[in-house]
């Protein structure tokens, strides 16, 4: 795993790569020169590599302000000649859907991919979306990579398809595919460095006319797929049974006949196009097959396309037997369709299906983590040492609960999205996508003629605020719905991994650019727009109950570094707990700072009772100094 | 078979264990009778048990079974025809008694009353008379109340034990029955229920197994006939069930279990000192220790507890060794006992009974020890549970649990004679010879005067004030010098939660501190001084002096926006409430509204409020409502009285004599207030818990006397 081997410029060179890497080393050597995404997990990795190649290859990369925009800038780039990519997760492709599903009916005229990263068991989600019902939705074809290798070349691939058909290609990749590293053979670079020059010449409409083009191109394509070979059949010939996999499926299939020792009974046919399938192979594939077992992630996609397919093809093929997750054989612990497939999964499933009694073996996962799960104790998710957000979730439930109107607080996607949890205090209580806080909050907010009493509070995040939040503001200052919206600015897209957005004032590329003023653009709306500290509690609670009972949308921003960039920083400050002074857990504190104000650096001496920090995890923020009743707690500047 | 010690001890092991699961019992009981059909009452308090038991009966005439329970709720007040079946109220009630406890005379007596109604006839033949009317009464009423010896809560059936029959007969004669009974009857199994059986059986009769011994389960119905259900078969069609708290939750609460465990078998009567020395009235309405203790708990009336003797022949007689007189130490009399159940679900206890009701003062006492508690404006909230099991706010708030009384001991070891103005050394008239406290103050600037010079004399070193202009919210402020003291001069007509500094300034080192406040923060104050438990987590000896005003009211924070509507933003200069009406002055002139205009504004905390005068405090110090160069002083405790000694021998203070003729009308204003509060919550089921005022004082104030 290393960004210095995708830049490499090494044919034939076998390097570790993650799927992520390989994936931008793929578009690199089809000559892919414009990249343009919104950060999402877990794809985000993918720009920031292309972003740091820019001079190497001669291309253009940037973060965008949402998916949207950054689809229609790569779309733009194709329209002009020059090979785009444009990089999402399943939310963002939800942003950008309005415009993809439009695009596949203008066409596009240099190669176009889509690089998705579904989430199984969403890991860094806020649901498990299975991306290519979009897709499909769209009709652009699906690419699946089993692993690095496979990575790199399907997205080489996706270039040539989408330039052959001028249809943009997705290629979806999962998150242990993302995020699992492999050898990866390098192709030549050399070919890509002429320059390219881009022109618009022929005018590329989206109309409804064109829908019969769009269906002729679909069949194209899944003759493409037979003749470009996007399969590959492992096993025996004459199997009867045959596993239909997909991505790292494929592998978690074959491990799973090996174990069970029915490799050599059991075949697997690996689809590398998911969709349109390779309908004319299927057919020869299918024949003298009686049982089909799917193995996918997360919706059973294959598996509807597959039956539907077999039934059209019943009278050359017969009647099959399914196991799939529609009648529950391929299942997680949660049940079928939910959470990531695994080996085990696939032998316990298999097992089942082929009657076999379940084995238990040394090395299984669950036997690997039942060893050392014993030990370990429960964690929590939560909030960073020294997270402002955790001051600002503290400030607002006080506040609410001060203001004693049964207030609430709305949020979206981001690390404050985890005020839903123990870590934010149970705070808040809406979490659906990008800004939407915004939106139900400004809803709640009109809710007066119905005797709605109740103060409103949404947070977003400042990333969030360029990516979906002005309209919404718009909207709610011509509506006057009545909320406040607690800008909670920590200077960065913090969740998936300090990237810069609007605001900031680097690129992309790391190239200064002139920062958005994010109040201006408040002022600009005719908002009252307030700024302050989340770190001085007491402030902002009170300036939150100064601003919620005023008419209309208010905007405050709690403007504060996330404590991740300045851990990296030296410690400038160094805080520690008094034990004489400390109450511990006596009446007037029962443990403030660590059982209530909940940083993991405020940690409790069991043998005492009292308090102590972790001087490990501390960035000397000082916020539980400022809470603890006793003033216990002390702040050295510069040791 | 048990025998009796058997019986004692499996029963007291049986309830042992049920009353710590109470909650469980009690929800099980009230699921199960309403699934057999019954129709369940639950009340807080007598009265509101008596109105559900009259709004069944309505005018109608009803029979009544003996019965404790049906005794306490005063149940004669509210019905107009009440027929008694158990014998001796039947003959008590011939002799046109309404005797509460039964007749109490002897054969003979009773022969005579008999003779009287039926005629000269030998007791044979009178007794058949009386059963022939007893029966007939019986049959005659659509209605019926008994009480319950025991109610299972598993099958929700209701358990009946007697010696005459009466019980069942109205249980199953009337079409409509009601059975009051306290929520301390609920036992879990049938086995339990029978149990009481045996052990009354054993201990009152001597007998294995009583008369009559009844379960009830619901209304009586039959589907016999064809599959068709029938209500009212053969017995009652409507079945009510009473379920009484009136003090046994707060008796639980209290872990007093005996009001449990006690199952009425009044054999600790039979040699009570207070019952024979009341005439077999001790205790009432419900008769004996446990109705002491309930009186005291469901209204605060402790006259039944100070009534015993102490003699201890109860726990003597009583099967279960139940001595009242220590229950009733441990329910209140004695102190040790008394905090350390004050400090019990302590912010649990302040969240329900204060802060949701919304009697909160914003005092700031809690705030200033709690970091849990904030404080914005006027209102205070927990922004966070601290989870602990015993804590300080709640024993410390001036809204919380409360015996006058007890304060009264506490602070200056006696009662009080003065229901009006509390416990007092002197009472004048007073003003400052500084002529800048004189102009800056309210009236005649006592407070700031007394307060500089107890500063100068090194007496105290800083005072908690509230500090604001006019106009604005009041703030809390640290007072060190005359300085100071001068800049928060004044009356402040809203309220300000001031004593959240005094644990700050006294962890920063601060020693005598003196806190001037509204008698609901004097109470604070003092209430945390005479904590005997847990005094090492707060300031205890931190105060010095207390300067009590008088508040008869103050107003909340909307009032303000009220003040800048009506001045028209105009920067207000003064503000005043004299007789007529409120008074603002601004830089631009004057405006007066009268009182009735600010009156809603008046926080409903302090309508609740029982002491104006600040009763717990050094010195009280207000208006004269009548010459403005004065101040009323009330000099309290021996410190107060110190310290006007010395500050008028020292030409800081001049005092005069309170004029005699407005005595009386300050007192009026007083009572008029207390009095207010007193009817407000009568009754004794809405007290709130800070109200908890024994027989005497609410006399006392009721009948406006010293």
């Amino acid at each position: 795993m290393s960004i210095a081997n995708v830049k490499l410029e090494a044919p034939g060179k076998k390097v570790m790569l993650t799927g992520n890497e390989a994936v931008a080393r793929g578009a690199i050597e089809a000559g892919m020169k414009y990249a343009a995404s919104y950060p999402g997990s877990p794809t985000s990795e993918v720009l920031q590599i292309l972003a740091s190649a820019t001079s190497q290859f001669g291309l253009y990369a940037e973060w965008s302000s949402n998916e949207k925009v950054a689809s229609e800038a790569a779309a733009a780039a194709s329209f002009a000649g020059v090979r785009s990519l444009t990089i999402l997760k399943p939310d963002g492709m939800n942003v950008a859907l309005d415009f993809l599903t439009s695009l596949a009916y203008s066409g596009v005229n240099a190669g176009m991919v889509i690089m998705v990263g579904d989430d199984p068991s969403a890991h860094s989600s806020i649901k498990e979306e299975d991306s290519r019902h979009l897709s499909k939705l769209s009709r652009l074809p699906i690419l699946e990579p089993v692993n690095s290798q496979e990575a790199k070349d399907l997205t080489t691939k996706a270039f040539e398809l989408s330039e052959a058909l001028k249809l943009p290609v997705v290629v979806r990749l999962v998150t242990r595919v993302c995020h699992a590293t492999s050898l990866v053979s390098l192709g030549d670079t050399e070919h890509i460095k002429e320059p390219v020059k881009a022109a618009y010449t022929e005018p590329i409409l989206c109309f409804p006319q064109a829908h019969p083009e769009l269906e002729q191109k679909i069949r194209k394509i899944a003759q493409w797929a037979s003749e470009q070979h996007m399969w590959e059949y492992l096993g025996p010939k004459d199997a009867s049974s045959l596993v239909i996999a997909s991505g790292p499926c494929t592998l978690y299939a074959k491990e799973a006949l090996e174990v069970l020792g029915l490799h050599n009974e059991v075949a697997v046919l690996s689809l590398k196009m998911t969709w349109p399938l390779p309908e004319d192979d299927l057919v020869n594939l299918l024949k003298d097959k009686k049982e089909i077992i799917f193995a996918e992630e997360i919706d059973p996609f294959i598996e509807e396309n597959i039956t539907s397919f077999a039934a059209y093809h019943a009278e050359d093929l017969g009647v099959f037997k399914f196991y799939g997750k529609r009648n529950g054989y391929i299942k997680s612990p949660l049940g079928a369709g939910i959470g990531e497939l695994n080996t085990d999964i696939m032998i316990d499933s298999l097992a089942e299906i082929k009657g076999l009694g379940r084995p238990d073996f040394c090395g299984r996962t669950a036997n690997c983590l039942g060893s050392v799960g014993g030990s370990l104790p429960e964690r929590d998710r939560a909030f960073c040492p020294g997270c402002p957000h955790r001051a600002s979730y503290w400030a607002l439930k006080s506040a609410l609960a001060l203001e004693g109107n049964d207030g609430f607080v709305l949020g979206d996607i981001g690390c404050y999205a985890m005020g839903r949890g123990r870590t934010g205090y149970y705070t808040v209580k809406s979490v659906h996508s990008m800004g939407s806080g915004i939106g139900i909050a400004h809803g709640f907010g009109t809710l007066q003629k119905f005797d709605f009493t109740q103060p409103i509070i949404a947070v977003v995040g400042d990333s969030t605020f360029y990516h979906a939040v002005i309209p919404a503001l718009v909207n709610a200052k011509h509506n006057n719905g009545k909320f406040l919206c607690v800008i909670l600015d920590n200077s960065t897209t913090a969740m998936t991994g300090h990237q810069p957005h609007p605001g900031s004032s680097l690129d992309a590329r790391g190239i200064e650019v002139p920062a958005l003023n994010m109040e201006e653009i408040i002022s600009g709306l005719d908002i009252n727009v307030v700024v302050t500290d989340p770190y001085d509690i007491n402030t902002t609670r009170d300036m939150v109950l100064e601003l919620l009972p005023q008419p209309g949308p208010k905007v405050l921003i709690l403007r504060r570094e996330c404590s991740l960039v300045v851990s990296k920083k030296e410690k400038p400050r160094r805080v520690s707990v008094d034990q004489e002074k400390c109450v511990g857990k006596d009446c007037g504190c029962n443990n403030l700072c660590s059982r209530a104000f909940g940083c993991p650096a405020n940690i409790i001496d069991l043998e005492t009772g009292k308090g102590r920090i972790d001087e490990a995890l501390c960035v000397g923020c000082g916020v539980c100094a400022s809470l603890c009743p006793a003033g216990a707690i002390t702040v050295e500047e510069g040791v | 078979m048990l025998n009796s010690s058997e019986l004692v001890e499996t029963y007291r092991e049986r309830y042992d264990e049920m009353w710590r699961e109470f909650g469980r019992l009690e929800k099980l009981a009230v699921n199960r009778l309403k699934e057999k059909g019954c129709c369940v009452h639950i009340a807080d308090g007598a009265t509101e048990a008596a109105s559900i038991v009259q709004g069944i009966v309505g005018a109608e005439s009803v029979v009544k079974s003996h019965s404790a329970t049906v005794t306490e709720i005063n149940i004669n007040t509210v019905l107009s025809d009440i027929r008694e079946t158990e014998i001796s109220e039947y003959i008590a009630q011939l002799e046109g008694n309404n005797a509460i406890s039964g007749f109490r005379g002897d054969v003979a007596a009773a022969s005579q009353i008999l003779n009287e109604r039926y005629g000269s006839l030998p007791i044979k033949d009178l007794s058949i008379l009386v059963r022939q009317d007893i029966r007939r009464i019986m049959t005659n009423c659509r209605c019926g109340i008994t009480g319950i010896n025991a109610i299972v809560a598993e099958t929700g059936s209701l358990f009946f034990f007697e010696t005459q029959g009466n019980v069942r007969g109205i249980a199953n004669l009337a079409d409509v029955h009601i059975a009051v009974a306290g929520i301390d009857k609920i036992v879990e199994t049938t086995d339990d229920a029978l149990l009481v059986g045996r052990f009354l059986a054993d201990q009152c009769l001597h007998k294995s197994v009583g008369n009559y011994l009844s379960f009830n389960t619901g209304p009586s119905q039959t589907g016999d006939v064809e599959g068709v259900l029938v209500k009212g078969m053969h017995g009652p069609r409507e079945v009510h069930v009473v379920l009484l708290d009136n003090g046994r939750r707060k008796a639980l609460r209290r872990r007093l279990p005996e009001v449990f465990a006690c199952m009425d078998c009044r054999l600790c009567l039979n040699d009570c000192h207070a019952f024979a020395t009341s005439k077999g009235r001790y205790g009432s309405p419900r008769i004996g220790g446990k109705g002491a203790l309930l009186a005291y708990f469901a209204t605060g009336d402790s006259s039944g507890m100070e009534e015993c003797s102490n003699c201890g022949n109860c726990a003597r007689t009583c099967p279960l060794g139940i001595s009242w007189p220590d229950v009733f130490e441990r329910a209140g009399q004695s102190k040790k006992e008394w905090i350390s159940m004050e400090h019990e679900q302590s912010s649990k206890r302040l969240q329900q009974e204060v802060m949701t009701p919304g009697w909160c003062t914003s005092c700031g006492m809690c705030v200033g020890i709690c970091p849990y508690i904030k404080n914005y404006k006027e209102s205070s909230a927990f922004i966070h549970q601290c989870q602990l099991d015993e804590g300080n706010c709640y024993a410390v708030c001036p809204r919380g649990e409360t015996a006058w009384s007890q304060m009264d001991q506490k602070i200056f070891g006696r009662s009080r004679e003065d229901h009006a103005l509390g416990n007092f050394e002197n009472l004048y008239f007073a003003r400052a010879t500084d002529k800048m406290f004189a102009e800056k103050g309210q009236y005649a600037g006592v407070t700031s005067a007394l307060l500089g010079y107890a500063i100068n004399k090194g007496q105290i070193d800083g005072a908690i004030v509230t500090d604001g202009k006019p106009g604005k919210l009041p703030e809390p402020k640290l007072a060190r010098t005359r300085g100071d003291l001068l800049a928060a001069a004044g009356s402040k007509y809203s309220a300000a939660p001031t004593l959240s500094l005094l644990n700050q300034a006294a962890k920063e080192g601060f020693n005598r501190l003196a806190v001037v406040g509204r008698p609901c923060q004097v109470l604070a104050v003092k209430k945390m001084q005479s904590l005997t438990d847990k005094r090492e987590e707060l300031p205890v000896e931190k105060v010095a002096l207390t300067i009590g005003l008088f508040c008869f009211w103050s107003l909340t924070a909307d009032f303000y926006q009220f003040l800048l509507q009506k001045t028209n933003n105009e920067e207000i200069q003064s503000l005043d409430i004299p007789v007529d009406g409120m008074v603002v002055k601004t830089n631009k002139g004057e405006y007066k509204w009268p009182i009735d205009e600010i009156r809603s504004f008046i926080r409903p905390t302090c309508e609740q409020c029982f002491d104006p005068t600040s009763e717990f405090a050094d010195v009280s110090v207000g208006a004269t409502e009548f010459d403005n160069n004065w101040n009323t002083l009330i000099v309290r405790t021996d410190r107060g009285k110190e310290l006007v000694k010395n500050a008028v021998s020292e030409g800081v203070l001049e005092v005069k004599e309170y004029p005699h003729d407005r005595i009386p009308l300050l007192r009026q204003a007083v009572l008029n207030k207390k009095q207010r509060v007193l009817k407000q919550t009568s009754g004794g089921d809405s007290v709130p818990s800070y109200l908890m005022l024994n027989e005497a004082y609410r006399k006392g104030v009721l009948e406006g006397g010293n």
